[in-house]
């Protein structure tokens, strides 16, 4: 009896479940089928978006040779559909972009986009379709459709529809190199240098070095690469040349041991007259140039509703007044509008500068970014468009460290 | 029993037993789905062949499931039908599977399918369950239906997705969010409270099993008593 009490209860649902399984997986035979292919037809429907003429589409399979934001792959009779997930203002852009079997771009349509701003949404129309901006291009002709105040949301659908155009290489049995421009820079250096896997950075010029475009200093202090036109130059720690048949190397050995000899001193007592609000820090080199670490009020300080942060700002002056080198140290300016200080192309556009080239664009911005106020002074240097707080405290930055830097040579008679 | 009894089975679980207006029971999947009359009157109709189907078969298998595992009996054979719903909607009415999302699968733990298998088909015979489970679904569908109509109507100005232009102006918004949802659904139990008070309908306010609304069909020696002479008297 006890045994009974006890085996009916597992027996009784074993049962159930059993017979359960089995109407389920009855239905699931019938339905099955069904399903698939109302996802299959789902699935083609959004790639005859991008390829009309498609026919036949399967999935391929994708390896590393792949750039890595092409997340799917499908192959058809008339060409090929690939789906890839970048990142614009945020993250989760997906696109699909149709080539056909000349390699010729047909079509893209996002299926997937967290870009809230509606100017960014807005960039969409213009761009995709089987109408769109990058209809009939190639890799050859291929150019990416940047759009002005959108460049986030444009720049992550141009290098969508690159990666595609890359992709409808590899998978035609052609080589693509798929590494981005900074992965090729660190290659090159490790190159030239001799080295393997050691990240580079770019020196912050505080000397003048005719004939150099950039310097990268090793991570672990083997050694420096110099940048002349397409060639990559290492110089080893100890002073000896470490790529083979390098032409010019005795102007790039000379540059070398400047930039050895290139110690910073602090000034300690900035003369009276010197905006400290902004200029937080001056050095001096032996050659009498000028570097200054500089906080300046952006948006995020202006703006009630901004987040209290400075941008930070590196900036070196040489000895006859002209702007050697400026570096975005830090920064928290708004998404998709000031953030654009931080970039190489921003900050790099005032080397060479003289106190006189740089114009306070809007001297007393309104918080809220305004086209009248900035549209008048666009050609000055360093307006970021709809970013007058951000392009008014660079501009105020700079102008401040020039005059920093002549009370600092009128202190010295004139000399620096 | 006679044919107004069989009747009354079915009028109990619309009215005055409705599950989701007396009983509050199925609270989620209501407030959830009755954004649109589509996806309520969907809910509504899934809900009902889950319980119809599983009342029969939990009636059915009365005698042969031991009381100790009965409710993880119950728990397959719901989730058995509401897989095998779910199967179907997707192949045969995808677009009205996408719309009750994951609230469909949810039907497993539906309150009122459970509910309803535990108090009432382990109780009854088959035709009786069915019977029940033809109320409870139709109770359930009904207090949807007029939760979504409210809801649709006046927070987005459309009724099963048709326009009422008249109304496009004065429209609710958040009636179709969360907070409307409560909102509404405070409101009709309120007056169905004020509608079943003045029939002399159930003593829902006196927290005893007297005035539980199913002490009817409940075997508790502590309330069947009184409560079936109570169904009685309302009959």
């Amino acid at each position: 009896m006890s045994m009974k009490k006890n085996i009916m209860p597992t027996v009784v649902l074993g049962s159930i479940c059993l017979v359960v399984a089995l109407l389920l997986s009855l239905i699931n035979s019938i339905t099955a089928p069904i399903i698939e292919e109302a996802q299959n037809a789902a699935a083609n429907e959004a790639l005859l978006v991008v390829l009309p003429e498609g026919k036949n589409f399967k999935e391929i399979t994708l390896d590393e040779k792949y750039p890595a934001v092409i997340t799917k792959g499908y192959s058809a009779d008339g060409g090929f559909v690939f789906q890839a997930t970048v990142t614009g203002k945020s993250s989760g852009l997906i696109i699909l972009i149709g080539i056909d079997a000349d390699g010729k771009i047909v079509g893209t349509k996002v299926i997937a986009e967290q870009e809230t701003d509606s100017y960014d949404v807005n960039v969409f129309p213009a761009v995709e379709g089987t109408n769109g901006a990058y209809k009939g291009m190639d890799m050859d002709s291929f150019t990416p459709f940047l759009v002005g105040g959108a460049t986030l949301t444009s720049k992550a659908y141009s290098e969508a529809v690159k990666a595609a155009l890359q992709a409808f290489t590899i998978a035609n049995g052609g080589t693509v190199d798929i590494r981005t421009p900074e992965q090729i820079l660190q290659d090159n250096c490790n190159a030239a240098l001799g080295t393997t896997g050691v990240t580079f950075t770019k020196w912050f010029a505080t000397e003048i070095l005719e004939g150099i475009d950039a310097v990268y200093v090793a991570a672990d202090n083997s050694g420096r690469v110099f940048v002349l036109g397409e060639a990559f130059v290492g110089v080893k720690a100890d002073g000896t040349v470490a790529t083979a048949g390098a032409a010019n190397t005795e102007a790039i050995l000379a540059a070398n041991t400047k930039i050895t000899n290139s110690t910073l001193t602090e000034i300690t007592e900035l003369p009276e007259g010197v905006d400290t609000k902004i200029v937080k820090k001056a050095y001096v080199t032996a050659n009498g140039n000028y570097v200054f670490d500089l906080e300046t009020e952006g948006y995020q300080l202006i703006s009630e509703w901004g987040n209290g942060t400075p941008i930070q700002i590196k900036l070196s002056i040489s000895a006859d007044g002209k702007i050697i080198d400026c570096l975005t140290v830090s920064h928290k300016e708004s998404k998709g509008y000031g953030e654009a200080c931080a970039t190489e192309d921003y900050y790099d556009q005032f080397r060479g500068a003289f106190n006189g080239d740089i114009v306070i664009s809007v001297p007393n911005p309104n918080p809220e970014p305004s086209a009248d106020d900035i549209g008048a002074d666009s050609t000055d240097k360093g307006v970021i468009a709809s970013a007058t707080c951000t392009t008014t405290a660079y501009q105020k930055a700079i102008k401040a460290a020039f005059a920093a830097f002549e009370l600092l040579t009128a202190e010295n008679g004139g000399e620096a | 029993m006679t044919k107004e009894n069989k009747l009354m089975i079915i009028l109990r679980g619309i009215i005055m037993e409705n599950p989701v207006l007396i009983l509050v029971l199925g609270t989620c999947p209501t407030l959830a789905t009755t954004t649109s009359v589509i996806s309520a009157f969907s809910m509504g109709i899934a809900a009902t062949i889950v319980l119809i189907c599983s009342n029969v078969v939990i009636s059915a298998l009365r005698k042969i499931i031991p009381d100790s595992v009965r409710i993880p009996c119950y728990i397959v054979i719901i989730a058995a039908f509401v897989t095998a719903v779910q199967m179907l909607l997707q192949a045969f009415l995808p677009d009205i599977y996408k719309m009750l999302g994951v609230y469909l699968a949810l039907i497993v733990v539906n309150c009122i399918i459970l509910g309803r298998a535990e108090m009432y088909a382990n109780k009854n015979t088959v035709l009786d369950s069915a019977l029940d489970g033809v109320g409870m679904g139709l109770g359930f569908l009904l207090a949807l239906i007029i939760m979504a109509t409210l809801r649709e109507v006046i927070g987005n100005a459309t009724f099963a997705g048709i326009e009422i232009p008249f109304l496009a102006d004065y429209k609710i918004p958040v009636l179709t969010q969360a907070p409307g949802g409560f909102l509404v659904y405070g409101i009709v139990i309120a007056v169905m409270n004020k509608l079943t008070e003045k029939k002399g309908g159930v003593k829902r306010k006196s927290f005893s099993c007297e005035g539980c609304p199913s002490s009817a069909t409940c075997n508790k020696s502590t309330c069947s008593n009184t409560s079936n002479k109570e169904v009685e008297e309302n009959a």
